[in-house]
């Protein structure tokens, strides 16, 4: 894949071995995440490597080092969010059992 | 301003009109307008617009042409034919309201250190803790990395 101004991409595979481009669009401080960035990463991915399957992701950093991602499709020609998850990083000891019990009943994102 | 620029404005004014929402143009007019701005055209008349479509931002005056929460872009619309389209430009901003993931940060010592807040700080961290594999629950292996000098930079944060 030629040198894009995508920030990062990545490609992938699942279980049934289908391969995925993910371009990455990062966004720091104050800056937002741009649809118009995101329509760009999408079109990049489908002439760059077009038997992938192209999943677009955002990610911005929030206060207390929390990160939040984003996966977006586009729809009706405008840049639509499908998932959105907000990941903390933390020092192993401060996942506590009640977190993992609290993660372990959000069943729903298992299907 | 650069050529692809003054090219690139000159047939975007010639051919909006107020309150169009679709501006259509051909890839001969990228040699009629360069012809008529007296600009050498580049090799290769495609980089013009792909140049656009996925490098830079069109022109400030052709963005100043688009109402409040829109912005123009560039899309093909069949053989040697674009558009330019005027598309939502709100900017996404996450949810407040979400509830938080705790994920032990496997970010190695040195790169904390002298990481900051900034887009690069931010993919490193991701990277280093495999977020776009829990995420998407994909594995996934970073196959463009930004470059490596703004990787090293530090010491103040990245505009824009």
């Amino acid at each position: 894949m030629g040198q894009v101004e995508t920030d990062e991409v990545y490609v992938g595979v699942d279980k049934s071995g289908s391969h995925y481009v993910v371009p990455v669009q990062a966004k720091g401080g104050s800056d937002k995440l741009s649809r118009v960035q995101i329509e760009q990463d999408i079109a990049v991915c489908a002439e760059k490597l077009p038997s992938l399957i192209c999943r677009p992701v955002g990610a911005q950093f929030m206060k207390d080092d929390v990160i939040a991602l984003f996966e977006f499709e586009q729809q009706d020609d405008d840049i639509r969010v499908t998932s959105e998850k907000h990941y903390q990083l933390v020092p192993p000891e401060a996942v506590t059992d009640e977190d993992l019990l609290g993660y372990r009943q959000r069943l729903v994102d298992r299907t | 301003m650069n050529r692809y620029s003054a090219i690139i404005e000159a047939i975007f004014h010639a051919k909006h009109k107020h309150g169009q929402r679709d501006v259509l143009f051909e890839r001969d007019d990228i040699v009629t307008f360069a012809s008529s701005l007296d600009i050498d055209l580049p090799k290769n008349l495609g980089d013009i617009i792909y140049s656009f479509r996925y490098r830079t931002e069109l022109p400030t005056s052709i963005l100043a042409a688009a109402p409040e929460g829109e912005t123009w872009i560039i899309r093909p619309a069949g053989r040697g034919k674009y558009r330019f389209v005027l598309v939502t430009n709100i900017p996404l901003s996450p949810n407040p309201n979400l509830a938080v993931t705790k994920i032990p940060d496997a970010t190695p010592g040195i790169i904390s250190k002298y990481a900051f807040s900034d887009e690069q700080a931010l993919l490193a961290r991701v990277r280093y803790n495999r977020l776009i594999d829990v995420f998407l629950g994909i594995a996934c292996y970073s196959l463009q990395n930004p470059p490596t000098d703004d990787r090293c930079r530090h010491g103040s944060s990245r505009d824009g």
